[in-house]
Parts: C-alpha cells; sequence; structure tokens
C-alpha cells in the first residue's frame, strides 16, 4: 500500500450540506504580564476554518491552545489581531456552541433543563425548547434520565450531557476544550465515535481543542498543530481519510501522522517535563 | 427515644424519692404541670407569641438584607473593595453591646428589639451569600456567558442556584443568632416574650418555671432547624437525591 504523504492543508470547497459557519482569525496575538515579565501566549496566529469543516487544534500542556479558543468563543479579548466571522451575524455564530473538560452541567438543573439552557438564553418558550432537548436526549438514548440531576450521572454521560447542549442551541460553531480529557480511554473511544456520528448528521463547523494527537486524526479534517511559548501554529495538515472513519482500516494513516506530528512537539514535551 | 424515656423517669424518680431536693432540678412531671398551667392561663401563648414575632420579623428583615448585600458584594468587586473595610469593623462588635445605641436611636418599643435581632442575622448571612457567589466555578459562567445569558440571566440561573448551599448555611447561623439575641434582648429590656419570662422566673426563683421556659425555648430551637432544612429540600432539590448531601 502506499504510504499516503502528509499533505498540507489547501483551499477546497466546503461541504455545501452543512450547517456551519466559518471564520478567519487574523494575527491573534495574547499577552499577558507576570512576575516573570510580559509572557507572549499567543503570537499572530492566523487560520481560517471553512464552513462545515472540523478542525482539531493539538499541542502540548500550556501551549496557548484554549486560550485561542476561548477568544474565538469571545469570553477573551485579543491583545491584538481579530476574529473574522462570516455573515452578518458572524460573532453569533459561537453562541451556545462551547464545550468544556470538566463541569459543563449545571448541577441546580435537572439534565433536560441543561441540554435546554442555550434554547433557553436565546429566549425559546419552555414547552418547545424543553420538547427539543427531550427529542435529543431520547434519540442518544439518555431520555430515561431527563429528570435527574447531573451528579447521578457518570462523567462520561455528563460530557455527553453538555454536548447535548451545544447541539441543540443549534450554534452553527462548536468550540470543544478537550472535552474528553477528563475520561478514561475506553469511554473516550466510545464517545469520538458517537461524536462522529452526530456532527455527520449535522455537519456544523467544529474546532476541537485536544492534547490527544491520535484523537485529533481521527476526528479531523484538519489538524493545526500547535507549539507554545510563545504559541503558534507550526502546521496545518489535512487529514486523507474519507468519512466515516473506521478506526481499523485508517489505522496506519493515523499512526504515520501521529509519528510525524510527535516529531514537531516531542521536544517541546520533554523540556517541559525537564527531560534532556 | 428509648433512652431519653429512660433519663426521664430516672430524673422522676430521684426526685419523688427524696434522693436529692427538687429545688435546682425539678421533677419532670413538675415542669410539664407548670407548662400545661401557663398555657391554659394564656401567658405562655402571649410570651410565645412575642417572642415568634420579634425572631421572625428580626430573622427576616436582617437576612433579607444581608442575602441582598452579600449578593452585590460577591459580584461586585468594587463594591465588594469598597464595603469590606467597614464590614471588618462592625463586625466584631457583639451585637447584643449594640443594643444600648439602637434603644437611643429607637426608643424602648418594639423597633429597637427586631433591629437588634436583625443586625444579628445581618452578617452571617452577608459574609455567606457573598462567600457563596465568588465560589461559583468560574466554567459555568463561561458557559452562560457563551450562550448568551445577559445579567439578569446570570444572576437568575447560575448566581443565585449555585449561591444556595452557601445561602442556607448563612440561613443556619442567622437564624441561631437571631434566636440568641432575641432571648438576650428580652431579658434585658421586654416586659414579653421568652427572655423576660426567663429572667422573671430568675427574679422570682420559681426554678420549675425557668426549667419550662428553658423547655420551650429548646423546642423553638429545634423547630426552627427543623424549619430551615426543609426550605434547603425545597430550594435545593439536587442536594438531597441520593448521593447529594444538604
Amino acid at each position: 500500500m502506499q504510504r499516503p504523504a502528509i499533505q498540507r492543508a489547501s483551499p477546497e470547497a466546503a461541504d455545501p450540506a452543512g450547517s456551519g459557519a466559518g471564520f478567519y482569525c487574523q494575527e491573534v496575538c495574547r499577552f499577558f504580564e507576570s512576575e516573570r515579565g510580559a509572557v507572549t501566549a499567543l503570537d499572530a496566529v492566523s487560520f481560517g476554518v471553512r464552513p462545515s469543516e472540523f478542525v482539531c487544534i493539538v499541542g502540548p500542556s500550556g501551549c496557548g491552545k484554549s486560550t485561542l479558543l476561548r477568544i474565538i468563543a469571545g469570553l477573551v479579548e485579543p491583545s491584538s489581531g481579530r476574529i473574522l466571522f462570516e455573515g452578518k451575524d458572524g460573532a453569533a455564530s459561537t453562541r451556545g456552541g462551547l464545550v468544556v473538560q470538566e463541569h459543563g452541567t449545571f448541577p441546580w438543573m435537572t439534565v433536560l433543563d441543561n441540554v435546554a439552557f442555550g434554547l433557553e438564553m436565546q429566549g425559546v418558550a419552555r414547552r418547545e425548547r424543553h420538547a427539543r432537548a427531550a427529542e435529543f436526549l431520547d434519540r442518544a438514548g439518555l431520555g430515561g434520565f431527563a429528570r435527574h440531576y447531573p451528579h447521578e450521572l457518570s462523567v462520561g454521560m455528563r460530557q455527553r450531557v453538555g454536548i447535548g447542549r451545544a447541539f441543540v442551541a443549534n450554534a452553527p460553531l462548536l468550540l470543544m476544550d478537550e472535552p474528553f480529557g477528563a475520561l478514561d480511554a475506553q469511554t473516550r473511544w466510545a464517545l469520538q465515535s458517537e461524536l462522529l456520528r452526530v456532527w455527520s448528521m449535522h455537519r456544523k463547523t467544529v474546532v476541537f481543542v485536544t492534547h490527544d494527537i491520535e484523537e485529533a486524526i481521527l476526528l479531523g479534517d484538519r489538524v493545526l498543530v500547535m507549539t507554545g511559548r510563545p504559541g503558534r501554529i507550526r502546521e496545518d495538515i489535512r487529514v486523507p481519510l474519507d468519512r466515516p472513519r473506521a478506526a481499523p482500516r485508517d489505522q496506519a494513516v493515523i499512526g504515520e501522522i501521529s509519528g510525524h506530528i510527535w516529531t514537531l512537539l516531542e521536544e517541546e514535551v520533554r523540556s517541559s517535563l525537564s527531560i534532556r | 427515644m428509648a433512652i431519653g424515656f429512660v433519663v426521664l423517669a430516672v430524673w422522676e424518680a430521684a426526685v419523688r424519692s427524696g434522693a436529692y431536693s427538687g429545688l435546682f432540678l425539678p421533677a419532670p412531671t413538675a415542669i410539664l404541670n407548670v407548662l400545661a398551667r401557663e398555657f391554659a392561663n394564656g401567658k405562655l401563648t402571649t410570651h410565645l407569641s412575642a417572642t415568634l414575632s420579634r425572631l421572625a420579623g428580626g430573622l427576616a428583615l436582617g437576612s433579607a438584607a444581608g442575602l441582598l448585600l452579600g449578593l452585590s458584594m460577591g459580584w461586585s468587586r468594587r463594591l465588594r473593595e469598597g464595603l469590606n473595610p467597614v464590614i471588618a469593623a462592625i463586625h466584631p462588635i457583639p451585637k447584643i453591646a449594640l443594643f444600648p445605641l439602637l434603644i437611643v436611636w429607637l426608643g424602648v418599643g418594639e423597633q429597637s428589639k427586631v433591629v437588634a435581632v436583625a443586625v444579628g442575622a445581618f452578617f452571617p448571612m452577608l459574609l455567606n451569600s457573598m462567600a457563596g457567589v465568588r465560589n461559583i466555578n468560574p466554567v459555568h459562567l463561561d458557559l452562560a456567558r457563551n450562550s448568551g445569558a445577559g445579567t439578569g440571566q446570570l444572576f437568575r440561573r447560575v448566581l443565585f442556584p449555585g449561591s444556595i448551599p452557601m445561602i442556607l448555611t448563612g440561613l443556619r447561623v442567622s437564624a441561631n443568632v437571631a434566636f440568641l439575641s432575641t432571648i438576650g434582648v428580652e431579658m434585658v429590656a421586654a416586659k414579653s416574650g421568652l427572655g423576660s419570662m426567663l429572667w422573671l422566673s430568675w427574679q422570682l426563683f420559681r426554678i420549675d418555671m425557668l426549667y419550662a421556659t428553658l423547655v420551650i425555648i429548646a423546642i423553638i430551637g429545634i423547630g426552627l432547624t427543623a424549619l430551615i432544612r426543609w426550605l434547603g429540600e425545597r430550594t435545593a432539590p439536587w442536594l438531597t437525591t441520593s448521593s447529594g448531601t444538604l
């Protein structure tokens, strides 16, 4: 079998059938002051994301990938640079699309209210938002837990609720900050395929931050490799795998690309651990 | 419960047999007699309602004020930094020491007593609700903001519910202090209420009535705790289901 070359990303047609929104990250910088003087968290980061694309950002801890995501989400102001969203109300495309690693559910709300929360903030009436949330939960197999509280669910199920909220809120752009980082490997595998299954039905635009190299390649159309101190995009790799992804068939390609990415990151990770 | 009955029985027997004088520790039946008598002639009811109305009024006033200010200070750094010195200065003063001042300002009537109780209830509630807001996980705020929550929605759907556990703790302490303050104020300067009944019993050396009053006070204390527990279960159902704790 021919070894696929590592392909750099190039401009290609977007998926017209999807419901996602695109954006362009332009020269985004983020500085802050610390005891050791000025720290550059992000250094002129620029990249574009096409509508309905699934882009993964992978990098070592502390490289700034979460900061970048939060800037895109509008939670943090960049020190310079900007995010250019498509469409006239582009910035609203991030509304409701944030998924976090832990504590992504409100403990004082039922599972149903949690999933309906995005719609609630958008002003959707109670009956309708509960109906839509209940429909999602039923299709996801969580229908029996609608009236439960999050602490009664396992960690993995709580993550499913958090992801469910983002999908039900109908955000065109989903921003996921290591959503599977706190889970054990088996739960992670199960949720990865579940995420791809749900995503393929709506084809939202997704920016997925992770430290797991193989996960990034498995899930993404493109992988942005980030290095830190200061945070920069080192490489923009296109994943040459068809969808739907199938673990056994695609394993060789995934292994190849992840080996390449690791050569980019290994140095930084080792030095951060003081391994010489 | 069985142990309680045994204790009461032994107590009763000890006094009746003359093993020691019922003067300093009357028999349970003697105490019950006093209670029955004072209920019948209406005096107990009068004192009870006086105490309860001061307690309820003062607790409501003080804890509402403490809650509002506490939530605001928890949210606004400027308010917090501005008022913290003031709070720190007043808080350590024993509230009962403020009572004479309140009499000067508000007279010897009900107002000064209710306000004294309110002042006692104010600080625990303020401090706890402030802490409740500040201890909200920032991730929850991020998620709410990202979902498009305005400030009002942020308060109603995130900050307030998230603070309820600490607010309840504050309420428990506030109720405790309010009750203490009520009895204290009544002992010092009132002609009605359980505190005044306590003091009168002492003055007249009516030890059986003293104990009877203490029993009523204890029952109110238990009732207050139960009431707050019930309130907690109503407002925070997520803390009481299965593995949650209240």
